[in-house]
């Protein structure tokens, strides 16, 4: 039996975009930017691992939004156009490179990869990841958990009404049964975001574990006995694993998680800024839209006299390294606290799966080459998932972690600032008037249709129909990618414009609700134009 | 930062009533937000006299955050409090207490005249973060957990 455990979560995640009704926007390539270089290199890599039977137990946190986008047919088929698109792509660019060996051989290597990528996509999943995914789970590699409706903040709304945060819960669980037929194992904490005041609520809608982050167990209220080295029970019986943070990050990564070593790719560097527009064209979703290639020439390294040509090769025994150091140095804090415990210590590494393949481009391999030597050159560590951990060791410290989150602080900024206070001023009046509107509707509907839908707040009549459309909008306002854009340049206008429609949209709807004179047709174009969380109940507000 | 999405205006803002919210952001700085609709009446009197400077302009308001202490005999009691004068037109402010790890309440509440204040709004109790490792309570307390497999339910 192993003394360590080593447990690897990756949270997925991207907010709702809808896909424009032409071609594809700027906003919508998110996904197909992720899918392209971290969703499906993933896929394939538990492929490889599950044909060399290694043993892999990994936790995929899938955020409900991510999971509507990732169901959804239109997606999916431009998805596919989209990988079509940088495959002839990468074919013009072995003519365009052709006299310069270097590049020649790099754009070989892409052109190679996304031709993979593309089966992986096409033939393996068959066009839908979900269910790649979810048969990954049925034999045992993958543990999926999901989070809030529209990974909203959860303590910044446990602050403005608890309601709130049991509609996200809620319709989360939900999402999440409705694309795999069963409730997730654990649940995601939006930025490892916890405070006490979540604990009844994530009991009552049956949430096994939650991750925190590490700062929630060493300030917990009696101290976590074990620190982060093993999960505690919330006093209501909600398990909490702190994320580790002690341990270095990964090598040749700054400490959020971007590569800085100069053999690893420079991701800043796209052929889609380099090259001229009209050679770019062809290979673009649509007039003036530009979306990133993932073909890129440069390494972080080199100048001065030296290449600055990325060499994949070197890269990744760097990243074979970072991946030996990364599992080392978990061995020896086993061995320097093992010891010590009643049960073998638990390292949880939670990170965004962006860090992998999308932001640091090698990070694929890393996971590659790290489950790997966990499983064949080493009997410290053994890779286990939170659910797997809690069978194993059911008996833990029952304490109640500390209000936190995994910024550099720890506790509530940048999602709580007085730049963004307005946002909850809105929020905050927005959800006292749907509990209003709830109550108002649930008090005239018939007996007979509240038995009709078992009353959960899932009717079909027009009141209810317009109480959970104006539902959809605020979950979808609650979002905390609202308040991360809002202080970047680049996405805070984007992140105003989202709040703006949908509150918007929300207070429309609400007077339509409150003043009688309910318009089916803005009710069916509502429902037509944001087709996300059809499973809304209103009851979350009684 | 002011906000940008004024123009919506939510039916029936006023009926609502006004409304008061404190979000921890750090140990030691709360944010408070609240909206008072236009033509509000302070509804209530205030809980206490405020700590601070009473002799404010007649309708200007005021935040009172309070520690709450909360004594296993007679329910809440009240420990320091902080007292910020709203400027007018204001709709949040960035709260420095002087200890992590507290309970806060808070009121707005309107000036009526020399030493008199009505309750506008108050808050739901807060918790804020600790900020360091919390003292050993000495007795650590288990619990055994049985864990359905969720692949095998519904």
């Amino acid at each position: 039996m192993a003394r360590g455990y080593l447990s690897i979560v990756l949270h997925a995640h991207l907010p709702y975009v809808r896909p424009a009704p032409r071609c594809p926007s700027e906003r919508e390539a998110w996904l197909y930017e992720r899918a392209r270089d971290c969703y499906l290199p993933l896929i394939r890599v538990l492929d490889r691992l599950h044909e060399d039977n290694v043993r892999t137990r990994l936790t995929l946190s899938l955020s409900p939004t991510l999971i509507a986008q990732l169901c959804a047919p239109l997606v999916q088929e431009r998805l596919v156009r989209h990988l079509n698109d940088m495959i002839e792509l990468s074919a013009r660019e072995l003519n365009r490179t052709a006299l310069m060996p270097e590049l020649r051989r790099l754009s070989g290597t892409y052109h190679l990869r996304l031709l993979q990528i593309h089966q992986a996509l096409v033939q393996r999943c068959g066009g839908n990841m979900v269910t790649a995914l979810a048969e990954m789970e049925a034999r045992g590699q993958i543990e999926l958990i999901t989070g809030p409706a529209s990974h909203a903040f959860l303590p910044g709304l446990a602050a403005l009404e608890p309601q709130a945060v049991r509609c996200q819960i809620q319709l989360g669980m939900d999402e999440f049964a409705k694309a795999f037929g069963h409730p997730p194992a654990g649940f995601w904490l939006p930025e490892c975001a916890y405070t006490p005041e979540l604990d009844e609520v994530l009991e009552r809608e049956g949430i096994g574990y939650v991750i925190v982050d590490g700062r929630a167990l060493e300030r917990a209220t009696p101290p976590a006995f074990h620190g982060v080295l093993a999960p505690v029970y919330c006093p209501s019986g909600v398990a909490a694993f702190g994320r580790d943070r002690d341990g270095p990050g990964f090598g040749g990564c700054d400490a959020l998680g971007r590569p800085t070593d100069p053999t690893y790719r420079n991701n800043r560097v796209d052929i889609a800024d380099e090259l001229p527009p009209e050679y770019l064209r062809p290979h673009m979703p649509g007039d003036g839209v530009r979306v990133s290639t993932g073909i890129r020439y440069e390494r972080i390294g080199g100048g001065n006299g030296e290449s600055r040509v990325y060499q994949r090769t070197a890269a990744l025994d760097r990243a074979a390294e970072a991946a030996l150091d990364y599992m080392t140095e978990r061995m020896h804090r086993t061995e320097a606290t093992a010891w010590k415990m009643d049960r073998p210590p638990i390292f949880v590494s939670a990170y965004e799966i962006e860090s992998f393949g999308y932001r640091w481009f090698e990070g694929i391999e890393f996971l590659d080459y790290l489950v790997r030597k966990v499983h064949f050159d080493q009997n410290v560590l053994e890779t286990v998932t939170p659910g797997e951990y809690l069978d194993r060791h059911r008996c833990n410290q029952m304490t109640t972690p500390a209000a936190s989150s995994w910024s550099g602080e720890g506790y509530f900024e940048p999602w709580v600032t007085p730049g963004n206070a307005w946002v909850y001023s809105h929020l905050s009046r927005a959800t006292r008037l749907m509990r209003e509107l709830t109550a108002a509707v649930s008090a005239a509907r018939l007996p007979d249709d509240a038995a009709a839908t078992g009353d959960r707040g899932i009717g079909n009549d027009l009141p209810t129909r317009a109480l959970r459309a104006a539902g959809r909008q605020l979950v979808l306002a609650q979002s905390s990618d609202w308040l991360t854009m809002m202080g970047s340049p680049e996405h805070g206008e984007y992140a105003r414009d989202r709040l703006r429609l949908h509150l918007s949209n929300f207070a429309r709807v609400a007077s339509q609700i409150r003043d009688r004179e309910i318009k089916s047709c803005d009710i069916e174009a509502l429902e037509r134009e944001w087709p996300i969380f059809e499973q809304i109940r209103t009851d979350a507000y009684d | 930062m002011s906000d940008p999405l004024r123009e919506i205006v939510y039916p029936g803002d006023s009926g609502l009533g006004s409304d008061l919210t404190l979000l921890p952001i750090s140990p030691q700085r709360v944010l408070a937000t609240w909206s008072v609709p236009n033509g509000l009446e302070p509804s209530g009197e205030s809980l206490g006299a405020s700590h601070g400077s009473v002799n404010t302009a007649d309708g200007a308001y005021r935040l009172r955050l309070r520690e709450v202490v909360v004594d296993p005999t007679d329910g809440e009691a009240v420990g320091r409090e902080w007292v910020i004068d709203v400027e007018d037109g204001r709709k949040n402010c960035v709260v420095d207490v002087t200890e992590p790890g507290i309970q806060l309440r808070a009121e707005l509440v309107r000036a009526n005249g020399i030493n008199g204040s009505a309750r506008v709004a108050q808050s739901r109790r807060v918790q804020m973060p600790p900020a360091t490792r919390q003292e050993d309570a000495g007795r650590i307390q288990w619990m055994i957990c049985d864990r359905p497999d969720p692949r095998h339910e519904e």
